[in-house]
C-alpha cells in the first residue's frame, strides 16, 4: 500500500478522499496525516467523523491536533460526550496537548469517571491546561483522593504549576507548590514541590522587588 | 546499515495475526498509529517506516549529536538553522548552525565511519585541526593534533566508565555527562534536522520557543497524536 499521490493532495481533494465511502483504511489514514501536516482546516468535519473509528480514530486526531483553529477544540470538546473507552481517552489526550481551557468543565466531570483510565487522563489534561482554574480544581480534589488517584492528582498539579510558571504567573505557581508541600501530599510529589520552591526562590533570574 | 533519511510512509499488506499468546499486536504497536499486521515489522523490519523510525538522521544522530554538544560545550541548547543537502538516495547531510556560529554537520558516514573509527563516529574540527572517533574508541586525527593525543581506553572499559559515572552521580547527587537535559537537546536537534529534510528546505529554529520561525508545516510536524490509550 503506497502513499504515492496522497502526499501531494491539497485540502479539497483530501476532504473528498476522507468522505469517500469506497476509500480504503490506508488511503484515509494517509489523508488524515496529510491534512494535519498541510494545515487543511477544511478537513475538520471529515476528520471529526473518523474520531469514533477504532482503527482510524488516532489518525483523525493526528490530523486535528496540529491545526491552528478553534474549530478543532470545539470538535474535540464535542466528542467528549459521544465517545467511550480508549477512544475517549485519546480525545482527552488531544485536548490535553492543545491545552483547551474551555474543556475544563467536561474534564472535571470525567475526573469522576468509574473507568480509571478515563479519570486519570482527565486529571492529567486538567493539569496540562495549566490555568488558575486548573490549579483550583486539582487542589480541591486532592484532599478527598486516595491511593493511585491521589498521586495522579498531585502529578497533574505539579505539571499545572510548571505551566503557570512558564506563563509568567509565578505567584500562582508558588502558591500551588506550597500547597503540594503539605504533609498529606504523596511523598514523591511533595519532594518535587519543595525542590521547585527551592529552585525558584534561589534562582538568579527570579523577579526582584525594586529597592 | 545506512538508513535513508526519509523513511517510508507506506504499509505492508496485512497478514493474518499470530495467536494472542504469540504476539500482542496492539501492545507491539504501542502509541504508534494502527496498521495491519505484517511479520516483517516484528522480525526487525520495523526500521525505515515513518510511524516507527526516524530514518538515518534519527538512527545515528541519537547516538552522536550529544557527543558533539558535549565537545562544543553546547549541552544546553540546539542549532538555530537546519539546511538539508542531498536526497533520499546517495550521500546526504543536514548542515546545522548554532547561535554562537558553531556548525554541526550531520552526514551519512558509512557504518564504521569513513576512517574505520567504528559506528556512531563523530569528528570535531577546530582552528588547528580535527579529531575523530567512534564506537571502536580508535582515534583518528590531523597531524597537528596527533602529538596532543593520549592513549585511549578499549570500548568495554569506556562503557564501564560511563555506567560507573552514572551510578556515582546517583549516589552523590551530581549531574552525569549523559544527563536528561543533554539527551533532550540532542534529540530535539535530530528531530528538527529530520523535519528539515522532510520539508526539503532550510529551516530556522527558536531555541527559546522550540518552534520553527519560517515554516508552519514544519511546526505542525513537531508532534504526532498518540494512539489511544497511550498518553504523556
Amino acid at each position: 500500500m503506497k502513499e504515492g499521490a496522497i502526499a501531494k493532495l491539497a485540502g479539497p481533494a483530501l476532504v473528498q478522499l476522507l468522505n469517500d465511502p469506497t476509500a480504503s483504511e490506508f488511503q484515509k489514514a494517509k489523508a488524515c496525516q496529510r491534512a494535519g501536516e498541510l494545515g487543511a482546516v477544511e478537513a475538520i468535519p471529515a476528520l471529526a467523523r473518523l474520531l469514533g473509528d477504532e482503527k482510524l480514530g488516532s489518525y483523525a486526531r493526528y490530523g486535528l491536533e496540529p491545526l491552528f483553529s478553534p474549530a478543532v477544540d470545539e470538535t474535540l470538546r464535542g466528542a467528549l460526550g459521544k465517545l467511550k473507552g480508549n477512544l475517549l481517552i485519546g480525545v482527552i489526550g488531544s485536548i490535553s496537548k492543545r491545552r483547551d481551557a474551555l474543556a475544563l468543565a467536561p474534564l472535571t466531570k470525567l475526573m469522576q469517571d468509574p473507568n480509571t483510565g478515563i479519570a486519570e487522563a482527565a486529571v492529567a489534561a486538567v493539569g496540562s491546561i495549566g490555568s488558575a482554574e486548573s490549579a483550583r480544581l486539582l487542589q480541591s480534589a486532592l484532599p478527598k483522593a486516595t491511593g493511585r488517584m491521589q498521586m495522579q492528582l498531585a502529578d497533574a498539579a505539579l505539571v499545572c504549576a510548571e505551566q503557570l510558571l512558564a506563563a509568567g504567573k509565578r505567584d500562582q505557581a508558588l502558591e500551588l507548590y506550597a500547597f503540594l508541600s503539605g504533609p498529606k501530599i504523596p511523598r514523591a510529589a511533595r519532594l518535587g514541590a519543595m525542590s521547585a520552591i527551592v529552585r525558584e526562590e534561589t534562582s538568579t533570574k527570579r523577579p526582584r522587588p525594586a529597592i | 546499515m545506512n538508513w535513508p533519511p526519509l523513511p517510508s510512509r507506506d504499509w505492508l499488506e496485512g497478514q493474518e495475526l499470530p495467536p494472542a499468546g504469540v504476539l500482542d499486536w496492539d501492545r507491539w504497536l504501542g502509541p504508534a498509529p494502527w496498521r495491519p499486521y505484517h511479520p516483517t515489522y516484528v522480525q526487525g523490519g520495523w526500521r525505515n517506516y515513518y510511524d516507527f523510525h526516524g530514518g538515518g538522521i534519527l538512527e545515528w544522530g541519537s547516538h552522536t549529536v550529544d557527543l558533539c554538544h558535549w565537545a562544543a560545550g553546547l549541552d544546553d541548547t540546539q542549532p538555530v538553522e537546519y539546511e538539508p543537502v542531498g536526497g533520499n538516495t546517495g550521500p546526504y547531510s543536514v548542515e546545522c548552525r548554532y547561535a554562537n556560529g558553531v556548525r554541526l554537520v550531520m552526514r551519512d558516514n558509512a557504518w564504521d565511519g569513513a576512517l574505520d573509527t567504528g559506528s556512531c563516529s563523530f569528528r570535531i574540527e577546530g582552528d588547528k585541526g580535527w579529531v575523530e572517533t567512534g564506537d571502536k574508541t580508535r582515534i583518528a586525527a590531523s597531524e597537528s593534533i596527533k602529538p596532543l593525543l593520549r592513549p585511549t581506553e578499549p570500548a568495554p572499559v569506556a562503557l564501564e566508565n560511563h555506567m560507573r559515572e552514572f551510578i556515582t552521580c546517583v549516589r552523590t547527587r551530581q549531574t552525569p555527562s549523559a544527563n536528561a537535559a543533554a539527551a533532550a537537546n540532542s534529540h530535539v536537534t535530530c528531530h528538527a534536522a529530520f523535519i528539515a529534510f522532510q520539508r526539503g528546505k532550510k529551516l530556522t529554529w527558536s531555541v527559546e520557543n522550540r518552534e520553527f520561525t519560517n515554516d508552519d508545516i514544519a511546526n505542525r510536524m513537531r508532534s504526532r497524536a498518540l494512539r489511544e490509550p497511550w498518553r504523556i
